[in-house]
């Protein structure tokens, strides 16, 4: 659990979600369960990208590809 | 005037022939100046050279010690006038010690100069006088030389030598 | 991971079956040189590595010896690893037996895994190539086993280190993000394309643009390729280039002190020229040999003068005789019948004067007065008397004299003109002593040049002798080299500037020309494509920038660490710091250099024991953090691996290596002794006080015959 945490939170110190997407440190989520429920579409893309990774045994390339583009076709 | 000194220096006074060996060894026949004499070890670069220093050597330590008639002697080719005539890049002029020789020869020699003057006696005699009066003196320098040859012949490894035997005696 | 045991078996100088226990920490084993401890890292390099051939030279001769035909016996090294996941053991083995010709003869080379479950003591066989993967990666033996000091120099490739922080850091994870999110935007970049292409009026214009990307990223890629091989002419030529300067400034000095040594033969030889020793020529030539001529001097001029004076008396009698003579003549002719006069002064002067003043002739009694005859003629005798004695020259009759030659006056000429050069002669001795002086001096000061002349040469020689170069050519041509060097450096780092500036102006023009085809796009594509395009871009960026990030921390705290270990460790008390520098090369590639900075901030290059230091507190650093980071741990092994430092400092080092987590085996050679009055090895007393979790000692069976292997048998004893 910790280490999929430590990994978005350190994505999510990116300057581009600031100066981009506008998103304020204090809305970043600490843990991945609450990334994945962000309203933010680029923090729960990547907070999903990360659940996929770390499983085990790990996701193929389509797998992951499908359950990204499903969520972003939702989401934008 | 007359001068006796002009007569003097044509002479060529001669030496023993027993001490040719010295001359040899000490100086070079025909001459050798600079480096030539260095390269062949020698102290004098003249015969001559060597003579002249034999005769002071004598003359100060009142070395008078007369050739025996009989004795064999010899002589090398400069007359006295032409003693230390040479001047070259390395050598001075030295004719002058030709006038201090004779009057050494003069002051120590029994010459009757007023038989000289009165015309009782030929110039040449006291020439001769004196001439042998100088070869007895160099006779007695030689023998200096090479008793202290044969003592220590080290000594005469040193270049201040022959220097330091003329400084050593003083005349009595 | 930790090793709990090796086991070796009939391998070289392990006779039987040898076992060590290790524990977690520090293990050391101790031995002689020559007998086993470099055989014992053999052995786990054979079991890891393996080889096929020549197993005939990995066998105990002392079993062997002792084997007859048709008997066998194994050789086999095998180790037992506890991991996270459970106990394993791996062992590498082959049988051997004797030929009837007393050959030796191997099969059955095996090489097997196995797993122990730690709940039923069930042995589970494992394939075990797969196992050694498993449990001690390939990638990370070659960073965990090093025999001897020089191998720990693995830090010389400058790949090395990145491929060790990708191995143990915090960035791997990261790798398969940023693999993952190209793909993702690559695809999404597809779908976008495919949906413009689709709309036929921007084809024609995409397919330039797309073109146009494809040649420059093509260039781009040439570029990169000329990049990199610049970047490694440079790397060599700046290695040379540190290289050479341990010795150019050793070159520079040297070619200073050849020029001060030159100055100082110069200065000896034109001393030499200017004394002046012809002491026998100067007899003559400065008339040194008439120093003691004064007092003959003197006995001529007093011979002379008084010759001179006789000459004059003579010559004064001689007229006066003359004189004399010539009154009588005269006086004769005037007696009065030419009679013979009495002689001149008869009656003599006294008398006629009385005479004369009486005036009376007293001889005969007549009166002479004055003005009379008689006194007339005795005033004239008187007169004519007193004539003869005045010497006249006039009168002298000129074919009488009595010096006929004057030899005296030349005489008398050098007796005056050496009188005047007597004040010369009186100089002679003083100049002697000047000169002699003069030359003393001179000698003196020739000997104090002489004394710095062998300063310097001893100098120069100690610059030889320091440089590892003794050869004054080479240090010579080095010193050439290292100019050409820096030549040759200067032009590549303008190709390479040149380089890069092209590369920018490339990527600038890819920047562009896809700048242009967004446009296109997102006047065709659909909307939705180009946003997920848009956030999977941004992704990747994301992921690529954080792995980097973390690449960079993990050397920041990477040379944070080794610091911290090499300030501890550094047995030569060097105080600077380890810098790491990263560059990146191309796209992709990426050289890590380790430099070490004296507190100036001068660059400072390392001799062996600081680069030993260097090296091990790197290593130390790097398992560490991978520790932190993996929770997985893998042991160290060293084969002597501070030779240089000596047994005080290795005695530190192991202190303080102690402290260190996971397991770490060093082999050493220090602390062993030989005693001199039986000549039996035995442990030093100061090992005692060394922190360790476990120590061995490996010496060879005594006695043995070293020329002989079938006498070796290693024994293992535990301390």
């Amino acid at each position: 659990m910790a280490k999929k945490d430590e990994l978005l939170k350190s994505f999510l110190t990116h300057d581009l979600l600031v100066s981009k997407y506008k998103i304020q440190k204090e809305e970043l989520p600490n843990t991945l369960s609450d990334g994945l429920n962000s309203d933010k579409p680029i923090i729960k893309a990547i907070a999903l990208i990360i659940e996929s990774l770390e499983k085990s045994p790990p996701v193929t390339d389509k797998e992951l590809r499908t359950s990204v583009l499903l969520f972003l076709n939702t989401a934008i | 005037m007359e001068n006796l000194f002009e007569k003097w220096k044509t002479r060529l006074p001669k030496y023993r022939e027993v001490y040719k060996e010295l001359f040899d060894l000490f100086s070079q026949k025909y001459g050798a100046e600079g480096e030539k004499k260095t390269d062949r070890g020698k102290h004098f670069s003249t015969h001559y050279e060597l003579y002249i220093f034999a005769f002071f050597l004598g003359l100060y330590k009142n070395e008078f010690s007369p050739i025996q008639d009989g004795e064999k002697k010899t002589d090398f080719s400069q007359t006295i006038q032409y003693w230390g005539n040479k001047t070259s890049l390395i050598r001075k002029n030295f004719s002058g010690i030709q006038e201090n020789i004779f009057t050494a020869l003069i002051a120590k020699t029994e010459i009757d100069l007023v038989a000289l003057e009165k015309g009782d006696l030929d110039e040449d005699e006291i020439v001769k006088q004196l001439i042998r009066s100088m070869e007895s003196y160099t006779n007695g320098g030689l023998s200096i030389i090479k008793e202290k040859y044969e003592d220590s012949p080290n000594y005469f490894l040193q270049p201040t030598c022959f220097l330091n035997l003329i400084l050593e005696s003083s005349p009595s | 991971m930790i090793i709990k045991k090796i086991q070796i078996e009939n391998f070289l100088c392990y006779y039987n079956e040898k076992s060590f226990h290790f524990e977690d920490g520090l293990n050391i084993i101790l031995g002689e040189n020559n007998e086993g401890k470099t055989k014992f890292f053999e052995a786990i390099e054979w079991l890891f590595n393996g080889t096929n051939t020549q197993l005939e030279n990995l066998v105990s001769s002392k079993k062997f010896k002792e084997i007859t035909f048709e008997e066998s016996f194994k050789v086999s090294v095998s180790m037992v690893v506890e991991n996270t996941n459970g106990e394993y053991k791996i062992s590498r083995s082959f049988l051997v037996n004797k030929t009837k010709n007393n050959d030796i003869e191997t099969r059955g080379l095996n090489f097997e895994g196995q797993e122990t479950d730690l709940a039923t003591g069930r042995r589970i066989p494992i394939n075990g190539q797969e196992l050694l993967n498993a449990i001690f990666p390939f990638q990370i033996r070659e960073y965990s086993m090093f025999k001897g000091e020089t191998e720990l120099n693995i830090f010389e490739n400058e790949e090395a280190l990145p491929n060790l922080i990708n191995l143990f850091s915090d960035a791997k994870p990261y790798q398969k993000y940023t693999d993952k999110s190209r793909f993702l935007r690559e695809r999404a970049h597809q779908a976008v394309k495919e949906s413009t292409e689709a709309n036929q009026k921007n084809q024609r214009a995409y397919n330039i643009l797309e073109s146009e990307i494809f040649d420059l990223e093509r260039e781009k890629e040439r570029l990169n390729i000329f990049l990199s091989s610049t970047e490694d002419q440079k790397s060599k030529l700046e290695k040379n280039i540190k290289e050479a300067e341990k010795f150019v400034d050793n070159a520079e000095a040297l070619s200073t002190i050849n020029e001060l040594i030159k100055k100082i033969e110069e200065k000896i030889t034109y001393l030499n020229s200017k004394i002046d020793d012809n002491y026998t020529t100067s007899l003559f030539d400065e008339y040194w040999i008439l120093q003691n001529f004064e007092p003959i001097h003197k006995e001529f001029v007093a011979k002379i003068s008084e010759h001179s004076k006789r000459r004059r008396e003579l010559q004064s009698q001689f007229d006066q005789q003359i004189g004399i003579r010539k009154g009588e003549e005269k006086a004769k002719a005037e007696l009065i019948n030419n009679i013979i006069p009495l002689p001149i002064g008869t009656p003599s002067k006294a008398h006629m004067e009385e005479m004369l003043h009486d005036e009376i002739c007293k001889v005969c009694n007549r009166e002479a007065k004055v003005g009379s005859e008689a006194y007339s003629y005795m005033m004239q005798r008187l007169t004519e008397y007193l004539e003869t004695q005045k010497i006249n020259d006039s009168e002298l009759d000129t074919k009488e004299t009595l010096f006929k030659f004057d030899y005296t006056n030349r005489l008398e000429n050098l007796s005056i003109s050496h009188e005047d050069n007597l004040k010369n002669i009186r100089l002679i001795e003083t100049k002697i002593k000047d000169l002699f002086e003069f030359n003393d001096k001179k000698k003196k000061e020739i000997e104090s040049l002489k004394e710095e002349l062998e300063k310097q040469i001893k100098e120069r020689e100690r610059i030889l002798g320091n440089s590892k170069i003794a050869n004054e050519d080479k240090l010579l041509s080095i010193f050439k080299n290292y100019t050409s060097w820096q030549e040759d450096l200067k032009d590549l780092n303008k190709d390479f500037y040149d380089l890069e500036a092209k590369q920018k102006e490339i990527l600038k023009k890819i920047e562009s020309k896809k700048e242009d085809i967004n446009k296109i796009d997102e006047n065709s594509a659909v909307a939705h494509l180009l946003k997920t395009r848009e956030i999977l871009n941004d992704i990747e960026n994301i992921f690529t920038d954080t792995k980097e990030k973390k690449f960079d921390e993990f050397i920041t705290k990477l040379e944070n660490k080794s610091n911290k270990y090499f300030g501890q460790i550094n047995v030569e008390a060097f105080t600077g710091e380890i810098k790491f520098s990263k560059k990146r090369i191309g796209s992709d590639k990426v050289k890590i250099e380790i430099s070490l900075y004296e507190s100036g901030g001068r660059y400072f290059v390392p001799g062996t024991a600081v680069r030993t230091s260097l090296n091990i507190s790197i290593l130390l650093a790097i398992s560490e953090l991978a520790n932190e980071e993996n929770n997985e741990t893998y042991p160290m092994i060293f084969d002597a691996p501070t030779s240089s430092f000596g047994e005080t400092k290795t005695g530190n080092f192991l202190n303080l290596i102690y402290k260190t987590s996971n397991q770490k085996i060093i082999l050493l050679k220090d602390f062993v002794a030989t005693n001199k009055d039986n000549n039996t090895l035995f442990i030093k007393s100061e090992f005692n006080s060394i922190n360790r979790k476990k120590a061995f000692w490996v010496k060879l069976e005594r006695p043995f015959d070293d020329k002989d292997l079938s006498t070796m048998n290693t024994e293992v004893i535990t301390l």
